[in-house]
């Protein structure tokens, strides 16, 4: 087991220096990439400028808590590319193209495959800017925000980001039952959209969905109120079981899949 | 490792359009499916260390067959067996043990060198440090690419690309290797370059070969034996030399006399058998016992300047062959 | 019709064949309006519920939501984005070689290839905006007028929002990988074009400097005409605008794209 996790650990690696090497190559990525973010970002807070110029808060959160929500939004949307968006985005291409055999040949778990093999080594330079947003709106914070809440964020934050991880993965893998699903990213992106506003917005049926079958406010809603307002276990342990729940689907389903795969005849 | 292949079939479902506007809206409503029969009861046996050709048309079944017998894809019926494993458990001891190159598709990054994606592979198929650098050391120089290991890989050229594709997937030290149209679109150096590879690294390591490609001259230089689909189903299955023969027995003589010969004697002879004289030089194409007999009788006619003897380009051989491969075959 | 219309209706015509293959298309694009829409109709609840308003800059509730939904509408219509990235990639790649060399132009071939990919959307949204005032009477196009003025204020906005893309794409000729430029550019005008928030909602300074772009007739100009938040007398001289726009952004696409052609190295090929 440990040596497993060695191995795959020091594949990934592999992977990271792959596609570092790559990315140095076309630095205008870097600033290509830092330029967008920075803009999105820019444009996500003068979205909220506006509407708190109308109100006060939404639900619980404040205009303070909700400049701190949108940092974590836009850190759980980095962190996520960094990680996924080179692979999973493309799955579908790579399924119709037929070159995800290639990574099927290989004596490598092929969900690790497809889920690490490229990193978006450029995302690094807005994750850092970001925590340093993070770390400096916390210590600006009205009240202050103790070490327990910031550890309890950190693993709510990181259960958030497998749940987002296998709603992505069970939708790019439905290109395995419809052939040509080209626009999986795109529905990707709007299911996203749910998480990208705070959760004391839904109700009604709206908010049950949005906790349990496609589980977005738990991607950075959860976390956030988890760093402001203290640890609850009752979101923790909710978020744990969800997250393994929606982990294991994504075993069952790429497995599935893969039996009805018909790779693109040459 | 030998490849036990039984009974195999393989159909698809295809999706079904009629053609036009309105065909896309109908079917945009209502889709018909049909099958298509890929592969029909395929049984094949392969040794350990054979290059074996696998021959047909566009369409005929062959790549469905490379990707049966990798794993790729599960078959409808019937089965495969190579070395106790079947191909699409997809085991990791047996995808360390076989290795694919397709001429069409790469697996190298276009964007960083070719050394970067083999250390890669080292990772991917756990290779050990000495044997990588031994293993990677030898097919450099056998391949002679050493000057090209760090550029990057858009930066080669496509012979050299396909050259490092062998490498990348040589590395782990295959026991089965699946080459499909390895030469498509290299000059033709090159593919002499890529077939002597090929020769020499399986007389030297036994590896099995199982080679599709679409230029025969890979074929004949390579592969004694050969296996022919057609639409799915087994045609021939033996030795390539034979089949060339059999559809094709002729071979061609160019037999240039001296002097002038005797225009009686030759008009004889030429209510025996069919060729053509122009001056001194006469050709002819017959099957190769009409053939011998037809030199011993020039050698009365006069004393020859020059005898050559060739075979019939096999390329046009087999295009004929496969114009109407049941003709040949009964 | 002339053969010169026929040659890129047939092109139309292709991409509409391949679109209908795929009604994912069709289904996500009316999802991502719903989904939309049904994310602004919770934030603007709780801003009316919370502060108890009745309208906020002379919106009721329900004249903010149909504004907002015809915006959202409006907005994919006019959205060329992935036709731009196929056109960078076709310059970046050499792959553009093969339009060079064929007597079409550049920048019609993909305009109609942007016309065809959306086809399913004109399909979906024509209905929807017929329904619209069926369903919800009064809260859009009071008159037939408004309606003639929203198409007309709509293909202006499409051809627009198209030329705008297009000057961005060429300057791939140059820097290859553009891709950035033209998402930054897409993300940002989806706000200040007025596609989530009314421009008439913005503080006062952001607006002053959105007026002078032409980012205000990509959205809110149509949606205004329909929703008859715009003075019918205001609406000749803001079409003039618009499409005195739209001959500034042809005219810079083609001295952009004239000089690009000269330094292209036709890679690839």
């Amino acid at each position: 087991m440990v040596d497993m996790v060695r191995r795959y650990f020091s594949l990934w690696r592999c992977f990271f220096n792959n596609s570092l090497t790559r990315d140095l190559e076309f630095k205008a990525n870097f600033l290509g990439g830092l330029i967008v973010d920075i803009i999105f970002y820019g444009i996500q807070f003068f979205f909220f400028s506006i509407i708190y110029s109308y109100v006060n808060a939404l639900g619980d959160f404040t205009r303070e808590d909700v400049m701190i929500f949108l940092v974590i939004t836009f850190l759980a949307d980095t962190f996520y590319m960094f990680f996924f968006s080179g692979n999973l985005f493309h799955l579908n291409k790579w399924m119709v193209s037929g070159d995800l055999d290639y990574s099927l040949l290989r004596p490598v778990e092929s969900q690790f495959m497809v889920s690490f093999r490229y990193v978006k080594s450029y995302a690094l330079v807005s994750i850092v800017i970001l925590l340093i947003m993070l770390i400096t709106l916390i210590i600006d914070y009205s009240k202050p925000i103790g070490i327990l809440n910031m550890v309890t964020f950190a693993i709510s934050f990181l259960m958030g980001t497998v749940l987002w991880y296998s709603v992505d993965f069970i939708i790019s893998s439905s290109c395995f039952w419809f052939k040509n699903f080209s626009v999986s990213g795109w529905l990707s992106h709007e299911i996203l959209k749910f998480s990208t506003r705070p959760d004391s917005i839904y109700t009604g049926i709206l908010r049950k969905v949005l906790f349990s079958i496609i589980p977005m406010v738990l991607i950075a809603s959860i976390p956030t109120r988890i760093l402001l307002y203290g640890p609850n276990y009752h979101y923790l342990i909710g978020q744990l079981f969800m997250a393994l729940t929606f982990l294991s689907l994504t075993r069952i389903i790429w497995k599935r899949g893969l039996l009805r795969y018909e790779s693109a005849s040459s | 490792m030998p490849i036990q292949v039984n009974e195999l079939s393989k159909h698809f479902k295809m999706f079904k359009r009629e053609a036009g506007l309105s065909g896309a809206f109908h079917s945009f409503f209502n889709r018909k499916y049909e099958t298509f029969h890929a592969l029909k009861d395929i049984s094949v046996q392969i040794e350990d260390g054979e290059i074996l050709g696998i021959l047909g048309e566009n369409g005929a079944g062959k790549t469905t067959l490379i990707k049966l017998l990798v794993g790729l894809l599960h078959p409808s019926s019937g089965g495969v067996n190579i070395n106790g494993f079947t191909p699409w458990n997809r085991k990791s001891d047996f995808l360390k043990q076989i290795s694919v190159v397709m001429g069409q598709k790469n697996q190298l990054w276009w964007d960083i060198p070719a050394s970067e994606s083999f250390l890669l592979n080292q990772k991917i198929y756990e290779i050990p440090e000495t044997q990588y650098k031994n293993t990677l050391n030898e097919l450099v120089d056998l391949l002679s690419v050493q000057d090209k290991l760090n550029v990057q890989v858009r930066r080669l050229s496509l012979g050299e690309r396909m050259k490092m594709e062998i490498i990348a997937a040589l590395l782990h030290r295959p026991k089965i290797v699946l080459l499909d149209e390895p030469t498509i679109g290299l000059d033709v150096i090159s593919q002499l370059k890529i077939r002597e590879f090929v020769k020499c690294y399986n007389e030297k390591y036994k590896t099995t070969f199982l080679l599709t490609s679409h230029y025969m001259h890979d074929i004949q230089a390579l592969c004694k034996r050969v296996y022919v689909i057609h639409k799915g189903a087994s045609l021939y299955d033996g030795d390539f030399e034979k089949l060339v023969n059999r559809i094709n027995p002729k071979r061609k003589l160019i037999f240039e006399f001296s002097e002038i010969p005797d225009t009686n004697k030759t008009k004889i002879l030429s209510e025996k058998y069919i060729f053509n004289l122009n001056d001194t030089i006469l050709h002819a194409e017959l099957p190769d016992k009409e053939l011998t007999n037809l030199v011993s009788e020039l050698f009365h006619l006069g004393i020859p300047a020059s005898i050559t003897m060739e075979d019939l380009p096999v390329e046009d051989t087999m295009r004929s062959f496969f114009m109407a491969p049941e003709k040949f075959l009964e | 019709m002339n053969s010169y219309l026929k040659k890129y209706f047939s092109v139309i015509r292709m991409t509409w064949i391949q679109a209908l293959e795929y009604k994912a298309n069709a289904i996500v694009g009316t999802f991502a309006i719903f989904s939309g829409l049904a994310i602004e109709f919770l934030i603007w609840k709780q801003v009316f519920q919370a502060q108890d308003l009745q309208e906020i800059r002379g919106f009721t509730f329900n004249g903010l939501m149909a504004y907002i939904f015809l915006c959202m509408i409006v907005g994919q219509l006019k959205s060329s984005w992935a036709t731009s990235m196929e056109m960078i990639d076709s310059i970046r790649t050499g792959e553009m070689n093969k339009y060079l060399i064929r007597p079409i132009s550049f920048f019609t071939y993909h305009f109609m290839m942007f016309i065809g990919h959306n086809s399913t959307f004109y399909i979906v949204y024509t209905t929807v905006l017929i329904l619209f005032p069926i369903v919800l009477p009064g809260w859009a196009f009071p008159t037939i007028l408004h309606v003639i003025g929203f198409i007309a204020a709509l293909l202006i906005s499409i051809y627009l929002s198209y030329s705008i893309y297009f000057c961005m794409v060429c300057f791939a000729f140059w820097f290859g990988e553009v891709r950035a430029l033209v998402i930054a550019y897409n993300i940002s005008n989806i706000v200040l074009s007025g596609q989530i928030i009314p421009l008439r909602l913005f503080p006062d300074s952001v607006r002053n400097i959105i007026n002078l772009t032409p980012l205000q007739f990509l959205v809110d100009f149509p949606v205004s005409i329909a929703t008859a938040n715009l003075p019918i007398n205001l609406w000749i001289p803001k079409m003039g605008m618009a499409l005195f726009w739209c001959i500034i952004m042809t005219v810079t696409g083609r001295v952009i794209y004239r000089s690009g052609i000269r330094v292209y190295g036709g890679y690839g090929a």
